[in-house]
């Protein structure tokens, strides 16, 4: 990264250059697809989401007007994803049988060198079923925690970014969160016991 | 019911809390309530440990290159689209309409020359076709700006050229009409094919007439009439129609 011009890339990209695009896409496409990811929740469809808002984002170059880039990028896939899961409309709650169990290869984890075989695995089944919790949640409240929680974007860029008020922002979070928070609670015990949550007499 | 509302409105306000998004009042009021209601602490807890947990998920890297290749962003960064011209559309009517005044303007002044010639032509042939005629730019000229529909400027446009095309094939058929010059049969087939709907009318229109024609035309002396310009200016006004009703669709769109 040492001699990443930004600046230079973008307007060389605005410009028509598309290799310059390119390398701004390999800068970018980790944070992209997590956010993607974290949103549909699903490899294939945050795959998908990725290309397309990759696309749309190099073929409306001349709307970005400076600000962060990568932020510009983030927003655009969170609106594809918002838009194609209420195309979709359907995502039927996931029970709770669904949620305890953990799919090993859905969710690969970066290793932490300090971390014990356990911890690791401990770890790994918490964000499984995190995010699966995150899946539970009806499209309008997953775009809108994902995108400040796991994006960590204020209410008013992700206001912008979804195209609702503030204060929808706003309850739709606290909605979500509070769904979560139940659902980690109500499955407590399958949680590592770093992460038992809310149970004061346990401490 | 209403204990289920007044929960939701607690996590709002303990959500908003969390992020540091509560007025200075609010804040105080809740931090206030905290102090003494244990349950709202523990959801205010737990809360946040769930917001803890959501910001530590790791992040999934991106499981392939997701490099753009110029087929994929094909087309290319495109423009803003054109502003549509708006001056196009009623330029070209206009365009037309003056076309069509000036062949109406040419062939008037050269039937009246040729009525001068020849007095016989002028009664019968050229005074009778040349009011006809001098109404009928009138529905050309007028509808044109606001041409709503792509018919009328093209039909129109074919009735000028009818009258233009079968006027001299009237005044051939007319008694009097002795005096017309010989290269007009010659000027007429030239236009006809030329224009088809214009042509085709000009044939209905000769079809009464009498196969003696060629032999009614003795030597012509009166001036010639200038077919030649006149079709050009009717194939013109014609192009100059079909274009402006073109433009006003593509405008509407």
């Amino acid at each position: 990264m040492a001699n990443f011009d930004e600046t230079t890339l973008v307007q060389a990209a605005q410009r028509g250059n598309l290799d310059a695009f390119n390398e701004l896409i390999l800068a970018y496409q980790d944070r992209v697809y997590n956010l993607a990811y974290r949103i549909m929740g699903d490899p294939a469809a945050a795959g998908d989401a990725t290309q397309e808002a990759l696309i749309a984002a190099y073929r409306n170059l001349s709307t970005f007007r400076g600000g962060s880039f990568v932020a510009w990028l983030l927003r655009i896939v969170a609106n594809r994803c918002y838009d194609e899961l209420r195309r979709q409309k359907r995502r039927p709650a996931i029970s709770l049988e669904d949620m305890g169990k953990v799919d090993e290869d859905a969710n690969p984890t970066l290793i932490d060198g300090g971390e014990s075989l356990q911890e690791r695995v401990e770890r790994q089944e918490l964000a499984e079923y995190l995010q699966k919790a995150i899946n539970a949640l009806p499209p309008d409240q997953r775009a809108v925690v994902v995108l400040s929680d796991v994006g960590g974007q204020a209410y008013r860029e992700i206001a912008a970014a979804l195209g609702i008020p503030i204060g929808t922002v706003k309850s739709r979070l606290a909605r979500a969160r509070a769904r979560l928070r139940d659902l980690l609670q109500e499955q407590r015990e399958l949680l590592p016991a770093a992460y038992r949550l809310g149970n004061e007499a346990e401490r | 019911m209403k204990e289920q509302r007044g929960k939701m409105r607690d996590d709002e306000l303990l959500s908003a809390y969390i992020d540091g998004a509560l007025t200075p009042r609010e804040q105080a009021r809740l931090e206030a309530r905290l102090a003494v209601e244990p349950a709202l602490r523990q959801r205010l807890d737990a809360l946040q440990e769930t917001v803890m947990l959501l910001r530590q998920l790791p992040p999934v890297p991106a499981p392939r290159n997701f490099i753009l290749t110029p087929a994929m962003v094909h087309p290319a960064p495109s423009k803003p689209a054109r502003p549509p011209q708006r001056w196009l559309a009623p330029a070209l009517s206009l365009a037309a309409a003056a076309s069509a005044v000036l062949a109406l303007a040419l062939l008037v002044t050269s039937l009246l020359a040729a009525s001068q010639a020849g007095p016989t032509v002028a009664t019968l042939g050229a005074e009778g076709q040349a009011v006809e005629v001098a109404e009928m730019p009138a529905p050309e000229a007028s509808p044109l700006p606001e041409a709503e529909m792509l018919a009328p400027p093209e039909a129109e446009g074919a009735v000028t050229d009818t009258a233009v095309v079968s006027l001299p094939v009237r005044m051939l058929a007319t008694p009097a009409a002795a005096v017309t010059a010989t290269e007009e049969p010659a000027a007429l087939s030239l236009a006809a094919p030329e224009e088809t709907p214009g042509g085709e009318n000009a044939r209905r229109f000769e079809e009464p007439l009498p196969t003696e024609e060629p032999a009614s035309l003795p030597q012509a002396k009166a001036p010639a009439i200038p077919w030649l310009p006149l079709g050009g200016l009717g194939l013109l006004t014609l192009a100059l129609a079909l274009a402006s009703a073109l433009a006003w669709r593509s405008q509407r769109r």
